[in-house]
């Protein structure tokens, strides 16, 4: 029932790009009707997504495609870099224990997203990889 | 847009109050950490975080805090978040920051937390 | 509007039977009683056989009893009606007898009888008797009507306040326009009404209570609700069941039971409530259709007006775009500009929203557009400040998404900026798709300098490029399944090669509207095709 409001963007690879797209978040959320405190988790899961893709975007194409789709009830968000890609699977969870007393504290965005999402789904292949996540806006 | 990363801070009964605006990124989790070891150099171990006026923040620069976190570990002294937003503190707790972290409500909370572990310790 | 009682009589009866039968129809239904109305007859009757005896008699169950003219005696003779039939008649030369069976269930008898020196009496009078019988029959069943009519305005008198009050009420509910609910002042209204010392309204949707107000706090009473022994009504609107009921009806003797009359009371509250809910939601929708009407009238001629009439040939290429426009008409725009250096500027451009401001949005984007170009602005430059002048003139939650691509014919190069829009297909000679997707954020998103980016490429032999707008990823079949940019847009525009562009934009076409079925377009459909020849 209720209308899907849609917003893409490409972000190149500069400094708090990111936020450009909590922008956009916030303003498909005004633009619904939904109190800002309904969209916390879901910025900081576009920042993680955002951040992490154009940290392996690679050299040719430095740049993600991002797009949002939001209702009243819910958010899905697409991401997607042209980097040279991973396996998924061979990404371990970070645990702060293992982090304490070693050089590499970061590492944290893939598992936050996959936490803070109600549906996470990763593909990733040597063109690049794409990231669906859907959030509930309660 | 997010407002950029400000910092501000103070030392109140031998505690750091470390009080941020804006988005904490990687530069803005360096620049915690270093204000942070300027002060441990001097002997404060107790440590208070102030995130209420940063609605944005980032793993990346969450993960400077970490660093705090082990220094402090390693000497004994406590770090405690304060005012903190519902996400970010679910985006702390998902990274087990809580583990060696406190969290209070107010920085008057986190001072009156910190007194009394002091105590304790001795 | 009662008849006025005739105080005259037919005296001295001339002219004919219809006109005698008219005339004793206005006397006799002017009569405020039957014994008057009897009365009445027998002059009538009197007056058209002169100088004949009438007598008329009435029987409701037993006995016949005279009503005027002579004594109970000669009912002896009166025919008697057959079960089911009105009347019944006697001629026997020196005397008429006549039964009509009136409207209340009684028989009224009448009895001509003719002196000796007179005529033997005819079918003919017979029949003129019974003609002035049905007339007194039809008057009597006027007058009962009209006394019934008077009993029940008499009968309802003493509830005449509590009508008044409902009608009211109903005045007072579909008066209201939204902001206070009329289910609130019901319950106030039949509580009052009925002497309810306390009253619920609830408002469920599939069993879960969405609202309940009390009479008279508002909230629940104190000591939980009352038990049962009260009376409710209800019905159902917009999925939701509306519930009244009522309780502890007051009285000096304490509580009472409520009556039938309560029940009424509150049943007629309720449908009150119920129409002027349906009301409400009818001019609403009345209003906000009036309003898209006229919307998408005048967004419609907008758009028109900015549309290509026809593209430009571009010589070893060949371009067809189409735009079809949804019922509710967005704001898509596309169009192949010549340049003055010989380049051309292919653009497809949809505005976030629908309507009016919509389709001015576009207009004004239109005329900034061909402005820049013009001025042979870098690509990157251009959509920076479309950017920037898009933002001033919108409001925050109006955005344009484009793509452009400027094209050298003779070499094929081409340069591309996707300002947020859906990504573009480059179909290579070997069916390989590239997406072009390189470029930034919606034009108008934020007044900022946004850090735009566009990529190069050379268009080759046989090498096409697809724009389109949403209204084709997002259209739906019945099943709500989109026609998806990965699966089937993609496999279409790898999969279909044909000759002229305006066939692929044909084809496209028809494959959308094939998968879509029966289910509306939603938003328009706007593409443009270019193939190197």
């Amino acid at each position: 029932m209720t209308d899907a409001v849609t917003l893409k963007m490409t972000l190149p690879k500069i400094p708090d790009i990111e936020l450009v797209a909590l922008e956009g978040l916030d303003r498909l959320a005004r633009h619904l009707g939904i109190a800002e405190e309904k969209i916390g988790e879901a910025r900081i899961i576009v920042t993680e997504a955002v951040v992490n893709a154009l940290e392996h975007s690679g050299e040719n194409n430095p740049s993600v495609r991002l797009e949002f789709t939001m209702t009243t009830n819910d958010l899905s968000i697409f991401v997607r870099d042209y980097g040279k890609g991973f396996e998924p699977a061979s990404v371990e969870d970070p645990d702060i224990k293992a982090k304490l007393h070693t050089k590499n504290k970061r590492g944290w965005g893939l598992n936050l997203m996959k936490s803070m999402s109600d549906d996470f789904r990763i593909e990733s292949n040597r063109n690049g990889t794409k990231i669906t996540i859907k959030k509930l806006l309660r | 847009m997010e407002q950029p990363f400000r910092l501000t801070s103070e030392v109140r009964d031998n505690c750091l109050v470390i009080t941020t605006a804006g988005y904490v990124n990687n530069v803005g989790g360096e620049a915690i950490a270093a204000e942070f070891n300027r002060h441990f150099e001097k002997g404060i171990r107790h440590v208070v975080i102030n995130l209420g006026q940063s609605r944005v923040v980032n793993s990346v620069g969450m993960s400077f805090l970490i660093e705090i976190i082990e220094r402090l570990e390693e000497s004994g002294g406590k770090l405690v978040f304060s005012d903190l937003d519902p996400a970010v503190e679910k985006m702390l707790s998902i990274m087990g920051l809580f583990q060696y972290a406190g969290k209070q409500k107010t920085v008057a909370d986190a001072l009156v937390s910190l007194a009394g572990a002091g105590k304790a310790d001795g | 509007m009662s008849r006025r009682t005739e105080t005259g009589t037919l005296a001295g009866h001339s002219g004919t039977p219809i006109e005698a039968l008219q005339e004793a129809f206005r006397v006799l239904s002017g009569a405020g009683s039957l014994k008057e109305e009897s009365a009445r007859f027998r002059s009538v009757i009197g007056d058209y056989f002169r100088g004949d005896e009438v007598r008329l008699l009435r029987r409701t169950t037993g006995e016949w009893e005279s009503m005027g003219g002579g004594p109970e005696g000669t009912a002896g003779a009166l025919p008697s009606p057959a079960a089911g039939v009105a009347g019944a008649s006697a001629l026997e030369g020196e005397s008429v007898r006549i039964v009509q069976r009136l409207a209340d269930g009684s028989d009224v008898g009448v009895v001509l009888l003719r002196g000796g020196s007179g005529n033997p009496y005819t079918e003919s009078d017979l029949i003129t008797l019974r003609l002035f019988l049905t007339v007194f029959e039809n008057a009597y069943r006027e007058m009962i009507a009209r006394r019934n009519e008077k009993d029940l305005i008499f009968s309802l008198n003493h509830r005449v306040l509590q009508l008044n009050s409902l009608i009211d009420t109903g005045i007072e509910v579909s008066k209201i326009t939204g902001s206070a609910p009329p289910h609130h002042l019901a319950l106030e209204r039949a509580a009052s009404l009925t002497n309810a010392s306390k009253g619920v309204l609830r408002v469920t949707r599939g069993g879960r209570t969405e609202e309940e107000g009390w009479f008279p706090h508002g909230g629940a009473p104190e000591g939980g609700a009352p038990g049962s022994g009260g009376i409710s009504t209800g019905f159902d609107f917009g999925g939701e069941t509306y519930t009244f009921q009522l309780f502890d009806k007051e009285s000096r003797n304490g509580i009472i039971p409520f009556d039938e009359t309560d029940q009424l009371l509150l049943d007629a509250l309720s449908k009150q409530v119920h129409a002027s809910l349906e009301n409400l939601y009818l001019h609403q929708e009345a209003l906000e259709k009036q309003k898209i009407e006229q919307d998408i009238a005048v967004a419609a001629s907008i758009q028109q007006r900015i549309l290509p009439k026809s593209l430009p040939v571009i010589e070893g290429y060949d371009i067809a775009g189409v735009n079809i426009p949804s019922k509710s008409v967005g704001g898509d725009y596309y169009d192949c500009i010549p340049l003055p250096d010989g380049r051309f500027a292919l653009v497809i451009a949809d505005v976030a929203g629908k309507g009016v401001p919509a389709a001015l949005l576009v207009s004004s984007f239109h005329a900034y557009l061909t402005a820049y170009l013009e001025a042979d602005l870098p690509l990157v430059e251009l959509a920076k400040r479309l950017n920037r002048v898009i933002s001033r003139a919108s409001t925050e939650d109006k955005f344009i998404t484009g793509f452009f691509a400027l094209l050298t014919p003779s070499s094929g190069f081409l340069e591309t900026l996707s300002a947020g829009h859906n990504p573009v297909f480059l179909r290579r000679t070997d069916g390989t798709l590239q997406e072009l997707i390189l470029g930034g954020i919606p034009l108008g998103m934020l007044d900022m300098d946004f850090p735009y980016q566009s990529e190069t490429l050379t268009l080759g032999k046989g090498e096409r490029l697809l724009l389109y707008t949403d209204g084709i990823p997002e259209a739906t079949d019945p099943r709500q399944r989109l026609y998806d940019e990965d699966f089937p847009l993609r496999d279409f525009v790898s999969g279909k090669v044909p000759d002229r562009a305006g066939t692929f934009i044909e084809e496209l076409i028809a494959d959308v509207k094939k998968y879509t079925g029966s289910a509306p377009q939603n938003d328009d459909i706007t593409a443009l095709y270019l193939m190197k020849l």
